[in-house]
C-alpha cells in the first residue's frame, strides 16, 4: 500500500465521517428562509458545466481569488457552530485560507507540507458543504437526480473530453486546490472535491429522509465505493476514473429501494423528531428580541366602532 | 435556495429605496417561508427579521423616517391635488420640511372623505375602491392599485407564516363584513399563498357561523374543523352568547387561533372565550383601511409597534395640535411610507384612533420596534369630564367582565357634571347585584360614574356605541319565506 494511497484514503474516509458526525453534533447556520430544492440543483449543475470554462479562461490569480474567498465564507460557517461566536470562526477560516497560501509560496504546490495543509483545508470545506446542503433540507431524490446528473456530465466531460485533465491541471496551478491529493512525479493519487461533496453529502441526506439504517448503509456504500476507486486507479488499471460514473448509479439504486419502502421522505421537522439532535444548537441570540416583520395580518379596519 | 437569496435581495433593496415591490419578489419570497415551514417545522427570528426591515438605532431611525417623510412629501406635493393646492397655499416646501414634520399639517378624515381622488398620485394606476365600514359616520374611500393589495396579501403571508398562526393543514374562516374588502382580501390571498383550506363565511348570524365552526370535514391533508377563525370581537361575543344558550361545548370545536380585531379586545371577552373554544391563541393587531398596507403588532405587554420603514407614527395631544406628552393618552397621526404606499399619498393622517400613554421605556420582544400604547378606542366616542377622558375600553373592560351581563356588551357613555353618565343592556334590565356589579367594575377601570342606567333593550340605549357584528349580511328571501331563515342563514339580530 503506497504513501500515496494510504494518505488520500484517510483524507477520504475522514471527511466522509465527520461529515457524518457533524450532521448529528452542530448546527449549522442556514438561510433563514428557503430550502434547497430541485431547481438548486439544476442551477449548481449548469454552474458546474460552466465553471470549468471560467476557470480554464480566467487568470490564475483570478482563479485564486474566487477560491480563496469561496473557501474563506465555507470554513467560516463551518466552524462558526464550533466555536459559537462568530469572530473567532473568522480568524480561524482565514488563518486556514492564509496558511495554505502560505505554505502554496513558500514551499511549493507540490509540497507534502503544501498538500497536507491543502488537505485539512478541503476536509473541513467538505463538511461544512454537505452539512449545509443537508441541514437546509435538501431531499434524497434531489441529491440522487444531482448524483445521476453528474454521472452523465463526468463521463462526457471525463472520458470523451480533456475538461477534466486540463481543469485539474490548470487548478494544481494555483493553492487551495480543491482535490485530496498526495504524491507527485506519476506516484500520486488524488479525489476531486466535486466526487467528495456527493460522497459525503448522500449518506446525510439519506439519513434525514429514510433513517439512521439508510443512513449508514449510504456512508458504507460511499466509503467502500471510493476505497475501492482509489484503489483501482492505485493498482493501475486505470488512469482516470469518473468517480460518480460508479458512485452515482450506486446512489440511484439506494435511492430505489428506500423510495419502495417509504415513499414519503422526511422533512427535517420529523427526523429531528424522531432522531433527537444530539449535539449544539445555535440558540437564537436574546437581544434580537424575536423581532418580527409588521403585522400585516390584522388587516381589518380598527376602531371605527366602539 | 439561491432564487430565495435573489428575491430577499431585491425585497431588502425595495425597502432601502422605496421601490415598488415586484409581485414576483413578494411571491418568491413566500413561497421561500412556506417551504421552510413546511421542512423545519417554524421560522426563525431570522427569517421573520429577514422581511421585517433594517434593524436601526433611534438616531438612525430619525433619520431614515425623515428622509422618507420629505420624499413622500415631495411625491404628494408634486403628484396629488391637494396636497399641491395645500402646499401652495400655505408655502410649504416639502424638501425643507427637516425633521420637524410639525410643517405638514394632518390631514384629516374629512378632508380624505370629500375628495378621496384628490389624494391619488396622477402616474398612480388606481384600480381598487376601497371604503370603510363608516360606522361613525360616512364610509371613507381610499383607492388602492392592484399591485398594493397583492402586497397586503403576500405580506400577510409572510406574518402568519413567520409567526406560525396559519399553515397548509388549516382552514381559515373568515367571519367579518364580506365589504371590510381588504380585510377578506388579505387573508384569503394570504391564505392561498400559504395553501391553507379557507372559507369566506362573511358575517352572519352567530347560529350559522357556529355551525360553520362545528362542522367537519374529511378533506384530505386538512385539519377536520375549523382551525383559524376570524372575526370582530363583538361577534365573537354574539358566538359565545348563542353558544352558550344552545348547549354548545368545548369539544365541538377545533378552532386554534382567533383573529381578532376592528374592535376593542377586552380581557373579560377573552377570558369567556377560553372557556367555551379551551385554549385558543388570539391573534391582534392594529390597522387600518386608510393605513395600510402600514400596520402594527402588539407585543406581549400591549403596546402596539410600528415598522419604522413601513412609515411615521405620531401620537397627537387629544386636546390641541401638538404631541402627546409622556404619560398623555393622544391620538395616532401616521404617514405611510414608500413602497408599501404607491397610489392614495397621505401625509401626518389623523386616525382618529386614542391610545393609551407610555412612559418610552419598554423590555418586550419588540423594544427596538417604535410603539405606542394600546388603543382606546375612537376620540368621537370618547368622553371628556371635568375630571378628564373616559374611553370605549375604559367602559368596554368593565362591563365585558360582568359575567352576568350578556355578550356582545352593549352599553354607551357621555360627559356629565362631574364625570361620566354611563348605560348598558343588561337581562330584563338589570337586578341590584347587576348593577352593584357594574357600577364597581366602572369605578375599578377608572370611570368616574356619576349616573348608572340599565336598560332591557338595545333599542333603549341614548348613546349606543356601534358594534360592527350589526354589520350582518342578509340572505336573499323569498316571498313564501317565513320563518325567519333562508339558506341557513338566520334572519334578524341574535340574542344580546
Amino acid at each position: 500500500m503506497s504513501e500515496a494511497f494510504t494518505v488520500v484514503a484517510a483524507f477520504t474516509v475522514a471527511a466522509l465521517l465527520l461529515s457524518a458526525v457533524y450532521f448529528r453534533r452542530y448546527q449549522i447556520t442556514r438561510p433563514p428562509i428557503g430550502v434547497f430544492n430541485r431547481r438548486d440543483i439544476a442551477t449548481f449543475l449548469v454552474l458546474i458545466v460552466l465553471t470549468p470554462y471560467l476557470y480554464l479562461s480566467a487568470p490564475s490569480t483570478l482563479v485564486a481569488g474566487l477560491l480563496a474567498m469561496a473557501t474563506l465564507s465555507t470554513l467560516y460557517f463551518t466552524l462558526q457552530p464550533l466555536v459559537r461566536r462568530g469572530g473567532p470562526a473568522l480568524v480561524a477560516a482565514a488563518v486556514l485560507v492564509a496558511a495554505d497560501v502560505g505554505v502554496a509560496v513558500g514551499a511549493g504546490l507540490g509540497s507534502k507540507s503544501f498538500l497536507a495543509v491543502n488537505n485539512v483545508v478541503l476536509l473541513a470545506v467538505v463538511v461544512g458543504v454537505t452539512n449545509l446542503w443537508a441541514q437546509s433540507g435538501m431531499r434524497a431524490a434531489d441529491v440522487t437526480l444531482m448524483a445521476l446528473g453528474l454521472s452523465v456530465y463526468d463521463v462526457v466531460a471525463t472520458s470523451h473530453l480533456s475538461l477534466m485533465q486540463d481543469l485539474l491541471q490548470r487548478l494544481s496551478e494555483v493553492p487551495l486546490v480543491p482535490m485530496f491529493a498526495w504524491g507527485v512525479d506519476g506516484n500520486g493519487l488524488a479525489v476531486g472535491l466535486g466526487d467528495m461533496l456527493l460522497a459525503a453529502a448522500f449518506p446525510l441526506v439519506m439519513r434525514k429522509a429514510f433513517g439512521r439504517r439508510a443512513g449508514s448503509t449510504a456512508l458504507a456504500v460511499s466509503v467502500g465505493g471510493t476505497m475501492a476507486m482509489l484503489a483501482l486507479v492505485q493498482s493501475g488499471a486505470v488512469g482516470t476514473l469518473p468517480a460518480m460514473v460508479a458512485l452515482g448509479p450506486l446512489m440511484g439504486l439506494q435511492y430505489l429501494i428506500w423510495h419502495r419502502r417509504t415513499p414519503q421522505e422526511r422533512r427535517t421537522r420529523e427526523y429531528l423528531a424522531a432522531e433527537p439532535f444530539g449535539g449544539r444548537l445555535i440558540a437564537p441570540n436574546p437581544a434580537d428580541g424575536g423581532r418580527l416583520l409588521a403585522d400585516a395580518a390584522l388587516i381589518q379596519p380598527m376602531a371605527e366602532g366602539r | 435556495m439561491l432564487e430565495t437569496a435573489v428575491a430577499s435581495m431585491r425585497f431588502a433593496t425595495s425597502m432601502l429605496l422605496g421601490r415598488p415591490f415586484r409581485r414576483r419578489t413578494l411571491d418568491g419570497i413566500v413561497e421561500a417561508m412556506r417551504q421552510t415551514r413546511e421542512e423545519f417545522g417554524a421560522i426563525g427570528s431570522d427569517g421573520a427579521e429577514l422581511v421585517g426591515g433594517p434593524r436601526l438605532d433611534e438616531e438612525s431611525r430619525r433619520m431614515m423616517q425623515g428622509r422618507r417623510f420629505r420624499a413622500q412629501a415631495r411625491r404628494a406635493a408634486t403628484e396629488t391635488p391637494y396636497y399641491q393646492e395645500l402646499f401652495a397655499r400655505l408655502g410649504v416646501d416639502p424638501r425643507r420640511t427637516g425633521e420637524d414634520v410639525t410643517a405638514v399639517p394632518v390631514t384629516t378624515k374629512t378632508a380624505l372623505r370629500a375628495d378621496p381622488a384628490a389624494f391619488v398620485r396622477r402616474s398612480a394606476r388606481p384600480d381598487l375602491r376601497v371604503t370603510t365600514t363608516g360606522t361613525t359616520a360616512e364610509p371613507t374611500t381610499v383607492w388602492f392599485s392592484s399591485d398594493e393589495v397583492h402586497t397586503i396579501g403576500a405580506l400577510s403571508a409572510m406574518s402568519f407564516l413567520s409567526q406560525g398562526v396559519m399553515g397548509p393543514e388549516d382552514l381559515v374562516q373568515i367571519s367579518i363584513s364580506t365589504r371590510a374588502t381588504l380585510g377578506v382580501a388579505g387573508i384569503a390571498r394570504a391564505a392561498e399563498a400559504i395553501g391553507a383550506g379557507l372559507h369566506v363565511a362573511g358575517l352572519v348570524g352567530p347560529e350559522h357561523t357556529l355551525r360553520l365552526l362545528a362542522e367537519r370535514h374529511r378533506l384530505p391533508g386538512r385539519v377536520e374543523r375549523v382551525s383559524v377563525l376570524q372575526t370582530y370581537p363583538s361577534h365573537l361575543g354574539e358566538l359565545l352568547e348563542t353558544a352558550r344558550r344552545l348547549g354548545y361545548r368545548s369539544s365541538d370545536f377545533g378552532v386554534r387561533r382567533i383573529l381578532v380585531g376592528g374592535e376593542i379586545f377586552t380581557s373579560g371577552l377573552e377570558r369567556r372565550a377560553r372557556e367555551l373554544f379551551g385554549p385558543v391563541e388570539f391573534v391582534r393587531g392594529y390597522g387600518m383601511t386608510e393605513l395600510l398596507p402600514m400596520t402594527a403588532t402588539r407585543c406581549s405587554d400591549g403596546h402596539l409597534h410600528f415598522e419604522a420603514s413601513a412609515g411615521l407614527v405620531e401620537v397627537q395631544s387629544l386636546d390641541d395640535l401638538r404631541p402627546a406628552r409622556t404619560g398623555e393618552p393622544g391620538t395616532i397621526v401616521a404617514t405611510p411610507f414608500p413602497p408599501y404606499r404607491q397610489t392614495t399619498m397621505l401625509l401626518r393622517y389623523d386616525t382618529e384612533d386614542v391610545v393609551a400613554p407610555v412612559d418610552g421605556q419598554t423590555t418586550c420582544e419588540l423594544r427596538n420596534v417604535p410603539f405606542t400604547g394600546d388603543v382606546l378606542g375612537k376620540r368621537r366616542l370618547s368622553a371628556r369630564h371635568d375630571g378628564g377622558w373616559t374611553f370605549v375600553r375604559d367602559v368596554a373592560e368593565a362591563v365585558e367582565a360582568v359575567g352576568r351581563l350578556p355578550l356582545p356588551a352593549r352599553y354607551g357613555f357621555w360627559a356629565v357634571p362631574g364625570g361620566v353618565a354611563v348605560e348598558v343592556v343588561a337581562p330584563h334590565g338589570g337586578d341590584d347585584t347587576v348593577r352593584r356589579e357594574v357600577g364597581s367594575r366602572l369605578e375599578q377601570s377608572g370611570v368616574p360614574v356619576r349616573q348608572l342606567r340599565l336598560v332591557e333593550d338595545p333599542s333603549e340605549l341614548h348613546h349606543p356605541v356601534p358594534l360592527r357584528c350589526d354589520l350582518r349580511e342578509g340572505a336573499f328571501r323569498g316571498p313564501t319565506a317565513s320563518s325567519g331563515a333562508v339558506a341557513g342563514l338566520a334572519a334578524g339580530r341574535a340574542a344580546s
